[in-house]
């Protein structure tokens, strides 16, 4: 390879991540401003906005019913992936085929066509909005996240090991916890993060499917439309401490690869 | 020699008659051509929850929701009145024509911008600084997993009058009034809709230049063609699907936003979700709203058939 073709991949993965990484890094840098100000210079760091996120009512409850949200979603969707990714990795029938295409449907339908057609559901057998009804549709769209890393890594699974346990006196119970589970232990664990992950940012479908209490970016959406409130950055940022976190963690737990398929 | 008998392996035949739970697993064995009993009904226990979760909450959903587009909404209420009305607003209307018109002008802008921006990308990392790709890649993670609202309120402190580019740009002195054409425009709803897709339309993509083999490169070069060529020629279209998967996925996922448009489109930025998002909302009118989800949906579908064999007919 010519130098000046590894210069000009530096250059454009350069632009490209800054691109990228610019609106994150302003937020979180405003979240620290001293002043209302949203545009340069920065004057000195303060953590006001942190103090009226911690004192602000509507914040908290936010906070709150994310975190409600986020937990449930995420046990009940990495529940359903990883036992519908154990059925389709053992057999190849042409129900489990439908079954992992529906699976799929949301990741390729847009946000608001979800949770239009969920709002219409539920108004047609008269169920109020609440947040289970915005954790069912948080489900939807993170389904395909486990069963993409889980099944991926049930893909390289080799089933003769669960045999083997089974001939060497193991009961179908202890063959399936202390042999086949731990092998996909940690993808298990890096689908839950990255569900949490997502349902905690997820705000198109909350927006059609939540009741009287908000999760966090419904609120935050009420407040963009209203005004330009700095303590939006710092509840901003706190949104992106738990995605970031989650993705660093899954880091250690898998190959960014397993989610490149 | 010993019989084998049905619960063992495999054959319930050869039970003479067959009890209920025998016949049930038999019938079952044809859905799940799995191994023994045992293990078709563990597949049946594990696949039943989501089975019953997706026909609950995905199927009869959408199901709902085509059915609402042949109804009428009067007085907000719902009338199941069965006509084609809203469907012929929808692709009548003077509004909703031009709203569709311009969707679909933005979605394929950023189709064609991301897939480009992608597969560079995952081009430069796979075969220029394979060194670096796991870090690059897990960037593109990072990136995917940090914030759809956020990004899309904060690209309005950088694009706005008084917003980062304006003030450097003016502070440089290359301007004296702020480019108002940054905001609220088809500009800032394309630049911002590119950033967030471009994280995942890398991922088909590099998928799919995995499969692509030194080796072959090499081959088409020894054989004379040239950098461009085998470019064309063999990388290309080896990697055609992941390409058509993540502009598939693109233009879907732009086509259907509508919060990028509401918060940096402005007029000229309007695009058909702002209106559907508005129909289940303050304007109160369903059926349209979900008629008009299916026709762009249809109009979708259409675009992407005829790109899945212009992708055929020039990457082979």
């Amino acid at each position: 390879m010519t130098p000046r073709s590894r210069l000009f991949s530096w250059i454009f993965v350069a632009v490209l991540m800054v691109y990228l990484f610019a609106p994150v890094v302003l937020v979180v840098l405003f979240s620290f401003n001293g002043t209302a100000s949203t545009s340069l210079p920065f004057t000195g760091p303060s953590i006001r906005w942190y103090q009226r996120v911690f004192t602000d009512q509507s914040f908290i409850k936010g906070i709150e019913a994310s975190f409600i949200v986020a937990i449930t979603v995420g046990v009940v969707s990495t529940f359903l992936g990883t036992t519908a990714s154990f059925a389709m990795a053992r057999s190849k029938s042409a129900i489990l085929g439908l079954v992992a295409w529906l699976a799929l449907i949301p990741a390729i339908l847009p946000g608001l066509f979800l949770g239009v057609a969920l709002l219409s559901f539920y108004n047609q057998i008269d169920v109020p909005l609440s947040l289970l009804t915005v954790m069912i549709g948080h489900v939807l769209v993170t389904l395909p996240f486990v069963v993409l890393i889980v099944g991926s890594r049930l893909s390289r699974f080799d089933p003769a090991v669960e045999e083997a346990a089974r001939d060497l006196g193991a009961t179908g119970l202890q063959a399936f916890f202390k042999v086949v589970f731990p092998m996909v232990r940690a993808s298990v664990i890096a689908s839950f993060l990255i569900v949490v992950a997502a349902s905690v940012d997820e705000v198109v479908i909350a927006l059609f499917t939540v009741g009287a209490t908000t999760t966090l970016p419904v609120t935050i959406w009420g407040m963009l439309r209203r005004s330009i409130d700095p303590s939006i950055n710092a509840v901003a940022t706190l949104i992106l401490v738990v995605t970031l976190v989650s993705t660093f963690v899954v880091r250690r737990l898998i190959s960014p690869r397993d989610l490149a398929r | 020699v010993i019989p084998v008998s049905s619960d063992s392996r495999g054959g319930g035949a050869t039970v003479e008659r067959p009890g209920p739970l025998t016949a049930a697993t038999l019938w079952a064995s044809r859905f799940f051509r799995t191994g023994t009993a045992r293990e078709r009904w563990v597949t049946i226990f594990e696949l039943a929850p989501t089975l019953i979760f997706l026909t609950v909450f995905l199927v009869i959903p959408l199901g709902v929701f085509f059915v609402y587009s042949f109804w009428t909404t009067s007085v907000f209420q719902l009338v199941p009145d069965w006509t084609l009305e809203n469907y012929i607003t929808a692709i009548t209307d003077a509004n909703y024509q031009s709203l569709f018109r311009n969707t679909l002008t933005i979605a394929l802008t950023v189709g064609v911008c991301t897939v480009v921006v992608a597969y560079t990308f995952a081009h430069i990392i796979r075969f220029h600084l394979k060194q670096h790709q796991e870090t690059l890649l897990f960037l593109m993670l990072v990136s995917l997993f940090s914030g759809y609202l956020v990004r899309i309120y904060s690209w309005r402190t950088i694009l706005g009058d008084q917003g980062i580019i304006n003030d450097l740009l003016q502070r440089i002195g290359l301007i004296d009034e702020p480019l108002s054409f940054l905001l609220f425009s088809r500009v800032a709803v394309v630049l911002v809709l590119v950033n967030y897709l471009v994280p995942l339309a890398v991922l088909p993509i590099y998928a799919s230049l995995q499969n692509v083999n030194e080796d072959e490169i090499e081959a088409s070069r020894d054989l004379g063609a040239g950098a461009a060529t085998t470019f064309w020629r063999v990388t290309l279209p080896l990697v055609r699907n992941g390409l058509f998967f993540s502009f598939a996925i693109t233009v879907i996922l732009a086509a259907g936003d509508y919060l990028t448009p509401q918060l940096v489109g402005g007029i000229n930025g309007l695009m058909i979700g702002t209106v559907i998002a508005d129909n289940f909302g303050a304007t109160f009118n369903w059926a349209l709203g979900a008629a008009s989800s299916f026709v762009t949906t249809g109009c979708i579908v259409i675009i992407l058939i005829v790109a899945y064999f212009g992708f055929r007919r020039v990457l082979r």
